[in-house]
């Protein structure tokens, strides 16, 4: 049987050149954008030499005043195009850059060349700019130009000069929510939550930060899984912060820890929905409960129902979500939704 | 569900999925593309100039010193002048001539993005939807296949007079088998399929000429019972059919398809499932299906009687990999709990044995979620394809 994808060829139709526009703008009509105007007018696309001060303007004028599609386009032929670039041009590009959204997109760039050619050095002038920049928005640009590189691995193999803790420590919100971002897309979309490097630089940045939504950001959404001793016992001091959020979001936390560390994060969770009486926090205890001991956390869910009665229909939701004995985490979320947010 | 939780051939299904969505049009660049292409203009990209400002701060240009000096080639092709006034100008029709140059000059790249502001333009517009189904129709090759893929991104796939249209090219016989499968796979980005639609998918997924039309429907069903389910929590009615194509299709790689979708919206199947696919795993002379039905009996909502099943098949079976298989889902179905059947099958096939060991191993450190027990199992049989390997 064939595999149902289409077959590669090259078909073209004779398409004939628009001569139209021309004559509408001789006749001072020019042309409304939109699309509506003309079909036999539309401009004819010419394929010419690629340089990098040409793409680079591209890729300005497509942040300006391009579709969503051509903003895409543009990004995905630099990216592609860095491979070829020389690592001075390309460099200098990000140096030199001043405009927030056109540094992003060359600075991501430069990264994927960096990831391609495994050459992490290539990534300091982003670093430089995203600790030393002066412009907010460009220190911002400068780390989310990191995103989809593997950042972590590359900020310790240049020294941890810069790391997530500095990044997320800054005066900026806006370069605090990039710096917590990027651990989040890195740890689910790079390593897909079983990269333990990454999931602990998220656990100190959280504990570095004074901005309690970038904490809770890295506490409620980095993956656990694969964090060691320390990095639990520093998840597990979070429950004690100040902030309703981050104590939420470390609860949720201490939910994904890897199996030799579920007992003492059971405890902690206990102690938790006993004594913190915030519902957003005893909700999310209450899931994590749910989530260390699945189907054998029934009786200890029982356990609880009274403690707090506002809470006790959560408890019958997890409970009815667990009569299927599903062994997987993710489906059990989900039944329990069906059932109650 | 991750691609390692996946039997040989769940992931085989999955690649070729990746494959016919990544794919696109596989376009590939090579030599003979750039001595094809027309002759390259001097130098920039773009006629248009950079701002002779000097940078003051942020929102201004870069340095225009680079701008006068020599210029640094790309070696590659791929850079077209005149694509952004195209970009604000853009119909239907100047993408579509654009396309062909695309097409014709082998620039993947500019082939994905004229596909995508094609779905820019269609939005929500029937009209424009049939417009490109008529074009696809016409097309051959890569054409069909990006005028439909930009079609199944556009709201206006799900208007009825465009999805019935779609619905009919795929049913067409006098159509190429690859313009019917590209209109059924568009279907897939439907929200619901009435029932009728449904049987009439069934009806080319059971065609034995269909050919790849056939193993499309079949897809399509699967991926729009996800959504509706996901949506609505409504899958029986395509898996009540998905079952029986899986049963009695003429077309292995079909019947492993019907058999392999609900691993994507993993609905809890009806105890009524549990025969059936018990019967399969026990008798159906292939390997994967029988590996397949094992797969499907660890989620419905009876799993003590998906337990039995493992049970009573697992004597008969000669093939290691659907032993693992029984091994392996029935603690997907019951966890911890089914360790004592587990240890009963590696008392019987001492191959197994050290799998129950990992496995008991693995419930004693306290980890308990399916997922990350077979996510730290070491493998021994060379059952498992991962993401990206050849499929059968």
């Amino acid at each position: 049987m064939s595999t149902p994808g289409l077959r590669s060829g090259a078909v073209r139709g004779g398409v004939r050149r628009a001569t139209l526009r021309a004559a509408l703008l001789a006749l001072g009509l020019g042309l409304t954008p939109g699309l509506a105007l003309a079909q036999d007018a539309a401009p004819r696309p010419r394929q010419t030499a690629c340089t990098v001060e040409g793409m680079l303007e591209d890729v300005r004028l497509a942040l300006k005043e391009g579709s969503p599609a051509y903003r895409r386009y543009v990004r995905f032929r630099l990216k592609e195009a860095a491979i070829a670039m020389s690592p001075e041009r390309l460099s200098n590009a990000v140096i030199e850059e001043r405009d927030p959204a056109v540094l992003e997109v060359v600075g991501s760039a430069l990264a994927t060349k960096a990831s391609n050619a495994q050459t992490p050095e290539l990534i300091q002038p982003l670093l430089s700019r995203a600790v030393q920049d002066a412009e907010p928005g460009l220190r911002a640009a400068a780390v989310k130009a990191l995103r989809g590189a593997p950042s972590v691995e590359f900020m310790a193999q240049n020294g941890d000069v810069v790391t997530y803790e500095q990044l997320v420590r800054d005066s900026s919100p806006e370069v605090r929510r990039a710096g917590a971002e990027n651990l989040v897309s890195e740890s689910a979309e790079i390593y897909f939550g079983h990269h333990k490097p990454v999931s602990e630089a998220a656990v100190k940045a959280a504990t570095a930060t004074k901005d309690p939504e970038v904490a809770a950001r890295l506490l409620g959404e980095v993956s656990m899984e694969a964090v060691g001793h320390e990095a639990v016992m520093d998840v597990t001091r979070q429950l004690r912060a100040d902030d309703v959020g981050v104590r939420a979001a470390a609860a949720r936390a201490l939910g994904g820890v890897p199996g030799p560390e579920a007992a003492g994060a059971r405890r902690a969770l206990v102690e938790l929905y006993r004594g913190d009486t915030d519902p957003a926090v005893r909700k999310a205890a209450l899931e994590s409960l749910a989530r260390l001991g699945q189907s054998s956390a029934r009786p200890l869910l029982e356990s609880l129902r009274g403690v707090d009665a506002r809470m006790d229909p959560e408890i019958d939701a997890w409970l009815g979500a667990m009569q299927y004995n599903l062994q997987e985490w993710e489906l059990l979320l989900r039944e329990k939704q069906r059932l109650r947010k | 569900m991750t691609s390692r939780h996946l039997p040989r051939a769940a992931i085989a299904g999955f690649v070729l999925a990746v494959l016919v969505a990544a794919g696109v049009v596989l376009l590939r660049r090579n030599a003979s593309s750039s001595q094809d292409a027309p002759p390259m203009a001097a130098s920039g990209a773009s006629t248009r100039g950079v701002s002779s400002a000097a940078p003051t701060g942020p929102g201004q240009p870069a340095p225009s010193a680079k701008k006068d000096g020599p210029r640094e080639q790309i070696p590659m092709p791929g850079c077209w002048e005149g694509l952004l006034e195209l970009d604000k100008t853009a119909s239907l029709d100047s993408l579509r001539a654009a396309l062909a140059d695309a097409i014709s000059a082998n620039d993947r790249f500019l082939a994905e993005y004229l596909k995508e502001r094609l779905t820019e333009v269609v939005g929500n517009d029937a009209e424009r939807g049939l417009k490109l189904v008529e074009w696809a129709a016409q097309a051959n090759g890569p054409e069909t296949t990006l005028y439909l893929e930009a079609l199944k991104a556009a709201p206006a796939v799900r208007n009825p007079a465009v999805s019935e249209r779609l619905l009919k090219l795929g049913e067409d016989k006098s159509a190429q088998i690859a313009t019917r499968a590209a209109a059924l796979d568009t279907l897939e980005t439907q929200h619901r399929f009435t029932p009728e639609s449904i049987q009439r998918l069934k009806a080319i997924a059971m065609d034995v000429d269909a050919d790849s039309a056939a193993w499309l429907a079949t897809r399509t069903m699967g991926r729009v019972m996800k959504e509706d389910y996901e949506r609505t929590g409504s899958y029986a009615s395509y898996w009540k059919e998905l079952l029986d194509i899986g049963q009695t299709s003429k077309d292995l790689a079909v019947r492993q398809l019907a058999l392999e979708m609900p691993s994507y919206s993993n609905p809890l199947l009806d105890s009524a499932s549990v025969d059936q696919l018990a019967e399969l795993m026990k008798t159906d002379p292939d390997r994967q299906v029988r590996e397949m039905s094992a797969f499907r009996l660890a989620r419905t909502e009876d799993p003590k009687r998906a337990l039995e099943a493992y049970r009573g098949a697992f004597d008969g079976e000669s093939s290691i990999c659907v032993r693992f298989a029984m091994m392996l889902y029935a603690l997907r179905a019951a966890g911890a709990d089914a360790l004592p059947l587990a240890a009963e099958f590696a008392k019987k096939d001492p191959r197994l044995q050290q799998d129950y060991l990992d496995f008991k191993e693995l419930y004693a450190a306290g980890t308990v979620d399916w997922s990350r027990i077979w996510m730290n199992k070491k493998e021994y049989h060379e059952c498992v394809v991962e993401e990206g390997a050849p499929h059968e």
